[in-house]
């Protein structure tokens, strides 16, 4: 496997189209997968940031050095595509509206997605309905906490790779993934309970 | 013992605890109630998010996002030569072809000497050449004077 991507990193820096198109085939659903969960964007809007985040890798793949999986770098990358996004999306709030200003982007992406999950709750089905309540939970957490439960607890990674990409300590992940599950008890109680009495 | 802390249960239920540490908190979590129920919500918020499916890419995602790489042209194709070194090649392929055909056509255009010597006895001559409106006073040099004359 390593010998495997160590041959497509040395063709990436190559800037060889057909190793792109490559990457993008093996990662295109975790990364994808990253910017919905973690900015609750509607899948345009991710597909868009997605598509940015493996244009960034494609620019800056001179910078991998193989300290970490390929896989790991790109998920770097994409959270701070996100994180960028995210800064934009909080600026651009507070040119066009005064009374915006005050309110946290996550605070606006939850109540964009409670707009979203009002739009016929009765026509969704119930695992749909599910996952519109994480979505909705999960942008009650900071970014912080929720990088680190998206990437622990969604996207199956270790605590190591998890601390490399959030840019902090072991320690602090495993702080930072105990709150944010409490916070998430809390806002998913109902449906906790209901799996649990399944 | 002690109640652990959060981050340590939360390392116990994902199996990221040393062996000895792993055990020691399976048996507090035996007699206390309090921590058995916190790392029973913490286990079923982790089995509910793992069960989630991951939303996948649209279907020509991987298409849609090369053709806005080669739009940026960050990508080229993996041909063995670049467009600098064709393009390149062609020059030098011109300038062999426009050397050759020069090499090959100048002797055919040299005029014969019994030509020359004529242009130049009728210069000396001081022959006025009318045709095409060229008077030999005004001609810098012999080929003026024939122009009249079909040079082969």
């Amino acid at each position: 496997m390593r010998a495997l991507h160590a041959d497509l990193v040395a063709r990436l820096k190559r800037g060889d189209s057909e190793a792109f198109s490559e990457l993008i085939h093996t990662y295109q659903d975790r990364v994808f997968g990253l910017v919905c969960r973690y900015l609750g964007a509607a899948s345009h809007e991710a597909e868009d940031i997605a598509q940015e985040a493996f244009i960034r890798a494609c620019t800056r793949i001179h910078t991998f050095h193989g300290d970490a999986s390929l896989g790991t770098w790109l998920y770097r990358i994409t959270c701070n595509v996100c994180l960028d996004h995210l800064r934009r999306r909080q600026r651009e709030a507070a040119r066009f509206c005064a009374e915006e200003a005050a309110v946290t982007g996550r605070q606006g992406l939850a109540a964009a997605l409670q707009t979203d999950s009002r739009a016929g709750p009765e026509s969704v089905t119930e695992e749909r309905e599910l996952r519109h309540e994480i979505g909705r939970a999960l942008m009650h957490l900071s970014p912080d906490h929720r990088l680190v439960l998206v990437l622990h607890d969604m996207e199956d990674l270790t605590y190591e790779d998890v601390a490399r990409i959030a840019g902090c300590r072991v320690g602090t992940v495993k702080s930072r993934l105990f709150y944010a599950r409490q916070q998430m008890r809390l806002l998913l109680a109902e449906y906790i309970e209901t799996r649990q009495g399944e | 013992m002690r109640c652990p802390k959060g981050k340590e249960l939360a390392a116990y239920i994902d199996g990221e605890l040393g062996p000895v540490r792993s055990r020691q908190i399976a048996i507090h979590i035996a007699v206390c109630p309090g921590c058995a129920r916190t790392a029973e919500s913490l286990q079923a918020v982790r089995n509910l998010l793992l069960s989630q499916p991951r939303p996948p890419a649209g279907e020509w995602f991987a298409e849609r996002t090369a053709s806005r790489m080669a739009g940026l042209s960050l990508v080229r194709r993996s041909t063995p030569l670049s467009r600098q070194k064709t393009a390149a090649w062609g020059i030098v392929a011109m300038l062999a072809l426009c050397i050759g055909t020069a090499l090959i056509v100048r002797p055919w255009s040299r005029p014969d000497e019994s030509l020359l010597a004529r242009c130049v006895e009728r210069f000396e001559q001081g022959v006025e050449q009318k045709e095409g409106g060229i008077s030999l006073e005004r001609c810098t040099s012999p080929w003026d004077a024939v122009l009249g004359e079909d040079v082969p």
